[in-house]
């Protein structure tokens, strides 16, 4: 049984080992969205039927082979801390929970398969991969999600697919993510074209914890919005042929700015990576807008010897429940943020 | 914990707010005071408004006004439709036969098309199948060749090269 102290340590392994075209793309994501036939939707059951549901499936999942060796946590077992930490790992979201009772999450010990119980579908079926690979990402979900139907009737019909509580989900369930690293298009300032163009197609493009048009990191996650009317192979092919346009995109901007502002950037470059290595104060927003700047230096062959695992790594273990949960509770958030420096500080120097 | 709010970039966001209209999906994150400009109801964790879109399907798809599509119930758990458009969620798998005829004009802007065309339980298509086995032996291949085990290795190459089709994978080269 994992416990939350030593998760804190290491990031997710779709985080930190090597992926195809790691170098842009942080991670592929690929979630199906199941319902129990004979069950009302998780937020119309009666909670009694919902815990009793979480109850049997608790077993159900322990014997999944596609989970093994599997973890299964209520919510309502754990603290808000601890979901805290779920959610910046990309198992729960991050919004409130309320009536924690009967949700639940299953997961693989090494985090590439996870099923979600009782949030907005009874099934939120999740598969992750290390970098471009969207495919593999389905494969994870789908092995799950063919285990569990031997235990569970999905709520299906043969004209709308699988039925979900929210019609945007209905059909195939399924929403393919890529979380990239764009940060040529930022300093070119050809993002939000970008952005715009994708929804136009039928995709999303999300900034990673985004404040308005600003966006950590220089990550995005793109996604598909339809999910009815296509095969999941179809909405997997699209994603990932129109991903692949937009790191082409990407590679021009880097051409552009490499051309005509090298200093510039060589500077920020040496700057970011200055500061990761002397700063005394790192705020998560901060530490990962440097970390950005590093991987791209590292990506433009200007940085030599730092791993882009050490940069992904910071994505989950520099953000504050992480950091929180390392040094202790009692610990206030200026001293958090200086914990946190420290911790970035002996990262990189084992590179 | 601190997800700055998409609209005024100061608070915290708290609520995930789903817009449709004009048959595009929008999602952000809001806080309370953003969202509630929005008139979007601050107790739920997720919100998906399409009072904008059913108010316009209206005009089309229900003569007798937005009273009558409200009035209809789910017989198996007792939803109104005026509770969907509130929420944006159904309540049980049957409001989608109780609903059928409305939420077939909302999941037709939602999604531009009116059927499911993907795998139904039990069904895997032979293109997905040889996919999701190509992922598994690309796994395989990398780990093989981690550990030098080269002869399986050459194996696992084979393999993959009698599966992929012509088109599909032409994209990468096998180490």
């Amino acid at each position: 049984m994992m416990s939350f102290d030593d998760m804190v340590q290491e990031a997710s392994t779709w985080l930190c080992l090597d992926g195809p075209q790691s170098d842009r793309v942080v991670s592929s994501r690929a979630r199906l969205a199941r319902n129990i036939s004979a069950h009302h939707f998780a937020h119309r059951a009666s909670s009694e039927s919902m815990t009793r549901m979480t109850l049997s499936m608790e077993g159900v999942m322990q014997q999944l082979p596609g989970l093994q060796p599997c973890s299964f946590l209520r919510l309502a077992d754990i603290s808000p801390l601890d979901r805290e930490i779920l959610a910046e790992r990309h198992m729960i979201s991050h919004f409130p929970q309320s009536d924690t009772v009967s949700k639940a999450v299953a997961f693989r010990a090494d985090e590439r398969a996870t099923v979600l119980l009782n949030e907005e579908d009874h099934l939120r079926i999740s598969g992750f991969a290390p970098g471009f690979d969207l495919w593999d990402a389905l494969r994870m979900a789908k092995e799950v999600e063919s285990e569990l139907e031997y235990y569970a009737d999905f709520a299906y019909l043969e004209q709308w697919g699988y039925l979900t509580a929210c019609p945007t989900n209905v059909g195939t369930g399924l929403r393919a993510s890529l979380l990239v690293h764009l940060p040529g298009l930022v300093l070119t300032r050809e993002v939000g074209k970008m952005v715009n163009g994708l929804s136009q197609i039928g995709l999303a493009v999300r900034g990673f914890r985004g404040e308005g048009s600003e966006v950590v990191g220089n990550l995005f996650q793109v996604s598909n919005q339809v999910t009815l009317g296509k095969s999941e192979e179809e909405i997997v092919e699209m994603v990932c042929q129109v991903t692949a346009q937009v790191l082409h995109y990407e590679n021009q901007a880097r051409e552009v700015l490499m051309r005509d502002a090298r200093s510039q950037v060589e500077d920020k470059v040496w700057r970011a990576l200055g500061l990761l290595r002397t700063a005394r104060l790192l705020t998560s927003v901060e530490a990962l807008g440097l970390a950005s700047a590093v991987r791209l230096g590292t990506d433009l062959g200007i940085l030599q010897g730092i791993a882009v695992s050490a940069l992904n790594e910071m994505i989950q273990l520099a953000q504050p429940a992480h950091v929180q949960r390392r040094e202790g509770d009692d610990v206030s958030s200026e001293e958090r943020d200086a914990r946190r420096a420290t911790w970035v500080r002996r990262r990189l120097m084992m590179e | 914990m601190d997800h700055p709010c998409d609209a005024c970039g100061n608070r915290p966001a708290e609520i995930r707010v789903t817009e449709v209209a004009r048959g595009r999906v929008e999602e952000r994150m809001l806080c309370r005071a953003c969202a509630a400009k929005l008139g979007v109801d601050s107790g739920s964790h997720a919100v998906f408004s399409v009072s904008k879109l059913v108010a316009g399907m209206g005009d089309q798809a229900a003569p007798n006004g937005l009273e009558r599509v409200d009035a209809v119930s789910c017989q198996s758990c007792g939803l109104r439709y005026a509770e969907f458009r509130d929420s944006g969620k159904l309540g049980c798998p049957e409001c989608y036969r109780a609903f059928s005829k409305d939420l077939a004009v909302l999941i037709r802007r939602l999604h531009g098309a009116l059927r499911h065309s993907g795998r139904g339980p039990g069904e895997r298509s032979a293109e997905q199948a040889i996919r999701l086995e190509l992922a598994s032996l690309r796994n395989q291949l990398a780990e093989a060749v981690a550990k030098e085990a080269y002869e399986g290795a050459a194996r696992l190459r084979d393999r993959i090269r009698e599966l992929k089709t012509p088109g599909t994978d032409s994209e990468e080269e096998i180490p």
